[in-house]
Order: structure tokens, then C-alpha cells, then sequence
């Protein structure tokens, strides 16, 4: 316009040539916004993923069979899409599961409102604790019947789940030879936080005073790395 | 369009018959459509990789690749492609290009030299060909393609820049120039898909 340049240049060779010409023109100007564009999104993610802290990345759990506390048959895709907390107890143990169960309350609490949280408590005793002596022990915490879930069953299930997928050690009566009597487990006190596709992304010392506030915390950004379908 | 071809084949230069312009267009092209394969193959396995993995591709203790100063780089090489074809009319307008020319291999080597930067501190940071699994050795073996192909690019285009220094081309003729070139924009492009697809999903 400035220099009243006539659009189509005099010595540009007649035919398509300078269609052609003007296509390639326009697309390398949308090829270099695009890579910005493209550049400042991934810049953004990152800065997002950075502020949230991204969690590290373990087994993924396969899929199981159990029973829940309710007696009905609970099979793990319930559980696909959610965002989970597991723990291994056992009802008659005197020592750390009260606290561990004590922690699942506390978070049963932040947690309720969410549909995408649920907290998932194995026993490690499946012969003695079924379905009704977990709903006891379930009751005795308050745990509500559809965010915090109590899975007895085969014990072989239960136990590879814990050392093949979790990663947690169990050991009884029949793997701790005589130190161990019946109805006697040595479990560990650890939380596994499992994401949306069933991968485990962090474990939290149910000992721990921090425990809980670390859960939630991680809970949060896998809410934000993962949203909702 | 056949007299023009005949009288390049008539004009020679010292002993070398020139080849007429469409033909050598034709076979660069070609050329570069069997190199277009071999990239499409590694670009696929990566592809394929990451769809079928998705996030678990990325194994446990990643390193983030510097997707900033690489965004940088990028940069650098799209504007050495437009030097490079700024070169490339300037020489068909009976000019010699030299200054455009040479600053097409400074930007050139500038982005060898970024990439030979990140390796090193990718190695540094534990990620090698050999580490990492299949999503280490699948960008280093792409992306050190490319980066080869950025060497030889370098080297076509100080071939160029010395043939114009010593007024081996003119408006008419000068086809090493116009190889050298379609091969710096091959490389270019490809780069775009490679930056894209790696550092930007």
C-alpha cells in the first residue's frame, strides 16, 4: 500500500506459479503460529505439572475379583476412572490398624464430596474377617458404604495383589514360620495412592503425622493431571 | 521448454555438461521422497509407541527435554531455511548470495551446536540410546538422524558458498545451490514434525 505495489509482481512467470506460491507462503505463516501456539501450550502444562509437583510412577494393579463388606461380589473395574487410597489391615490387629483405619476416616472426610475419590482397605486375614465381621469393624469407623470399601476373599488374591502389584509385605503364620501365631500378621503400614488408569503414584506411612495431609495434597494433582472424562 | 533444455545441455562449463534444470529438480525430489521414508518409519515408531503407551511411555525418573532452548533452536533453523531460499533468488537474479549464504550455516551450525548441547546434558542426566528403554534410544536415533542430515545440510551449503565465492553460478545456472537448498528446507520441515511431535506432546 506504501509503496503501491501492484499485487500480482510483472515478473512472476505466468499460470498457477504464483498460486502455488502464495499457498506456500500462507501455510509456512500457519506452520510458525501453529509451533507457537503449539510451544507456549506445552509451556503452559509444564508450569502447571511444576506448580502441582508430578508424582512419581509405580506398578499398575491388575484386575481382581474380592467381595466387599457388603457381600456382594466387587470386581477392580469399579474401581477404573477413579482415583484411589488402599491400605491392608486386619480386624483383630492390636497394633497400627486402628491408626491406619483411623487415617481413612480423615480422609473419608475431605474426600466424601468427590465422586472420583474412593478409599479401598484389603484384609490380610480373609478367613477370619468376612464380609459381616468387616461391616462391624467398617461401622465402627463410620466408613460409608460407597466411598470407602472393605475387600475380603481369596487369600491368594489378596496377597499377590500386595506383593506383586503393591509392592507390601505380608507375612503370617505359615510364611514367619514359628515366630507367628494364628491370627498374628506382620503388614505394612503403608497408604498407596492409585491414579485413574490404575497406576500406583505415591505411598504415605499410615505412622506418619504428615500422612493424610500428603495424600491429599497428591490426591489434588492427580485431580488436576487427570480431570474428569 | 525443450529448446531451453537444449541449449543448457549446449552450455558447458570447462569439461561438465550441464543437465537441464526440470531433470535435476526431478531426481532431488525423488531423492527426497526415499529420505522422507526413512523418517516417516522412525516418526511412526514413536508414533505408535507413545499411543500405545501413552503417559507409562515416559519411564519412571524422565527427564524433561529443554523444550525451551529447543523451541529456540527451531526457530534458528526455519529462519536459515529463509535465508537459505533468499540465497537461492538472489543467486537466480545473477548475484552471487554469499552473505546470505553463510549466514544460512552460521544459523545451521547454531542449532548443530544447541542439539550437540542437549545431548551431552541429556547423557548427563542419565538418558542415553541405551538407557531409559525404548523412548531414550527411539530420540536419540531420530533425532540424531535429523541432526546427521543438519551436518550434511551444513556441509552441501559451504560447498555452495564456496562454488559462489569462486562465481560458479549464474541466473541460468546453478543447481548445486538449488539441491543444496531443497535438501536445507527437507531438513527443515522434517524438524518441524520431529519438534512437534516429541518436545510439544
Amino acid at each position: 500500500m506504501v509503496n503501491g505495489q501492484p499485487e500480482p509482481a510483472p515478473s512472476r512467470p505466468p499460470g498457477g506459479s504464483s498460486t502455488l506460491r502464495a499457498v506456500l507462503w500462507a501455510t509456512l505463516v500457519v506452520v510458525i503460529v501453529g509451533l507457537f501456539a503449539a510451544f507456549a501450550r506445552q509451556q503452559w502444562t509444564a508450569a502447571m505439572r511444576r506448580d502441582t509437583g508430578s508424582l512419581d510412577r509405580f506398578n499398575t494393579v491388575p484386575a481382581f475379583t474380592l467381595t466387599e463388606r457388603s457381600g456382594r461380589q466387587f470386581n477392580s473395574a469399579e474401581l477404573n476412572g477413579k482415583i484411589w487410597v488402599a491400605d491392608f489391615i486386619f480386624t483383630t490387629c492390636p497394633g497400627p490398624c486402628p491408626q491406619m483405619s483411623a487415617k481413612f476416616f480423615e480422609l473419608q472426610q475431605e474426600i466424601k464430596r468427590s465422586s472420583d475419590v474412593r478409599l479401598v482397605t484389603y484384609t490380610v486375614w480373609p478367613e477370619y474377617d468376612t464380609p459381616e465381621v468387616l461391616r462391624r469393624y467398617a461401622d465402627r469407623f463410620k466408613a460409608l458404604p460407597d466411598k470407602w470399601l472393605f475387600l475380603t476373599g481369596e487369600k491368594k488374591t489378596i496377597y499377590d495383589l500386595a506383593h506383586k502389584a503393591f509392592l507390601l509385605g505380608i507375612t503370617d503364620k505359615e510364611s514367619g514360620r514359628e515366630v507367628l501365631k494364628e491370627g498374628e500378621f506382620v503388614h505394612s503400614t503403608k497408604m498407596a495412592l492409585v491414579d485413574r488408569r490404575g497406576q500406583i503414584r505415591g505411598y504415605y506411612d499410615a505412622t506418619s503425622l504428615e500422612a493424610v495431609q500428603k495424600l491429599l495434597g497428591d490426591i489434588g494433582s492427580l485431580l488436576r493431571e487427570q480431570p474428569a472424562q | 521448454m525443450s529448446a531451453s533444455a537444449t541449449a543448457q545441455i549446449a552450455d558447458t562449463r570447462g569439461l561438465t555438461p550441464i543437465a537441464p534444470r526440470s531433470i535435476v529438480r526431478f531426481g532431488m525430489l525423488t531423492f527426497l521422497a526415499s529420505e522422507a521414508m526413512l523418517f516417516a518409519g522412525l516418526i511412526g515408531a514413536y508414533i505408535v509407541l507413545r499411543v500405545s503407551q501413552g503417559e507409562a511411555y515416559f519411564p519412571t525418573g524422565f527427564v524433561k527435554l529443554p523444550v525451551r532452548e529447543t523451541f529456540i533452536a527451531t526457530i534458528v533453523l526455519v529462519a536459515s531455511s529463509g535465508t537459505c531460499h533468499w540465497a537461492d533468488t538472489l543467486v537466480a537474479k545473477g548475484k552471487r548470495g554469499t552473505w546470505a549464504l553463510f549466514l544460512t550455516i552460521v544459523l545451521g551450525s547454531l542449532f548443530l551446536a544447541n542439539q550437540a548441547n542437549e545431548w551431552m546434558h541429556l547423557k548427563h542426566e542419565g538418558m542415553w540410546f541405551n538407557t531409559m528403554g525404548t523412548y531414550a534410544s527411539n530420540f536419540f536415533v531420530l533425532t540424531g538422524f535429523h541432526g546427521l542430515h543438519v551436518f550434511i545440510g551444513v556441509l552441501l551449503l559451504i560447498a555452495s558458498w564456496v562454488l559462489s565465492l569462486l562465481g560458479k553460478f549464474d541466473g541460468s545456472n546453478h543447481n548445486f545451490l538449488m539441491c543444496a537448498s531443497f535438501y536445507w528446507h527437507f531438513v527443515d520441515i522434517v524438524w518441524i514434525l520431529v519438534f512437534t511431535i516429541i518436545y510439544l506432546w
